[in-house]
């Protein structure tokens, strides 16, 4: 048991480490998203879910796969995953708040409210 | 001993994927909708990224990079269908 622990800990370096621990909290991170996407109640709750699942559940990982592939000599992989990231961080918001804007505008349910600040400023 | 584990967080991502679907085909308004598909093609990104890692193909990184460039326009295309407003103005 111990020869088997100590060679699966040489068979890996820090990066490839470094990298499968990111992509198995990101893992865990993007199933609470989903999960809480069909479990919450209404749309502006959900978004909370989606945020979960897209900044923690999918850029996570890949940070972790860049460092997965540059442990394994993969430059061009690792430069890929990154940009990816990094284009996912730049437009997922630009997206999500362009339709939570139009979903406040449409006529959906919107649960108990506290407070309506869009409607405030309209007036 | 890496690709055990890569092929098993591929099953997890692939299940987020399918709990993810059913709130894509369930769900009561477009917005909902959208927000699925968001998740959706993300994680799809996140899977080729991983499968190029498994296979050491430096080409599936492509799809995954040109799927998180793209999709958020389809969001603000949706977005401008449901303000009713003409794409592209």
């Amino acid at each position: 048991m111990i020869n088997i622990s100590v060679s699966v800990s040489l068979s890996l370096n820090l990066f490839e480490a470094a990298g499968i621990a990111l992509v198995v909290l990101g893992a865990a991170l993007n199933m609470i998203g989903s999960i809480g996407l069909i479990r919450f109640p209404n749309y502006f709750v959900r978004i909370h879910a989606t945020t979960v699942s897209v900044m923690g559940g999918c850029f996570l990982p890949l940070v972790g796969v860049a460092l997965m592939a540059y442990g394994g000599a993969d430059v061009v992989t690792a430069l890929g995953a990154l940009a990816t990231g990094g284009f996912i961080v730049l437009t997922a918001p630009v997206a999500s708040h362009a339709i939570a804007r139009a979903a406040a505008k449409s006529k959906i349910d919107r649960g108990p409210l506290v407070c309506d600040h869009l409607e405030e400023d309209k007036k | 001993m890496i690709d055990a584990i890569l092929v098993g967080l591929v099953a997890i991502f692939l299940a987020s994927i399918v709990i993810a679907a059913y709130r894509l085909i369930r769900g009561p308004t477009i917005p909902d909708r959208m927000l699925a598909l968001d998740i959706i093609s993300y994680t799809f990104a996140v899977v080729m990224a991983l499968v190029a890692v498994l296979l050491r193909s430096p080409f599936l990184i492509a799809i995954s990079f040109m799927l998180a460039l793209w999709f958020y326009v389809g969001s603000l295309y949706v977005a401008r269908y449901l303000e009713g407003g003409e794409i592209g103005d």
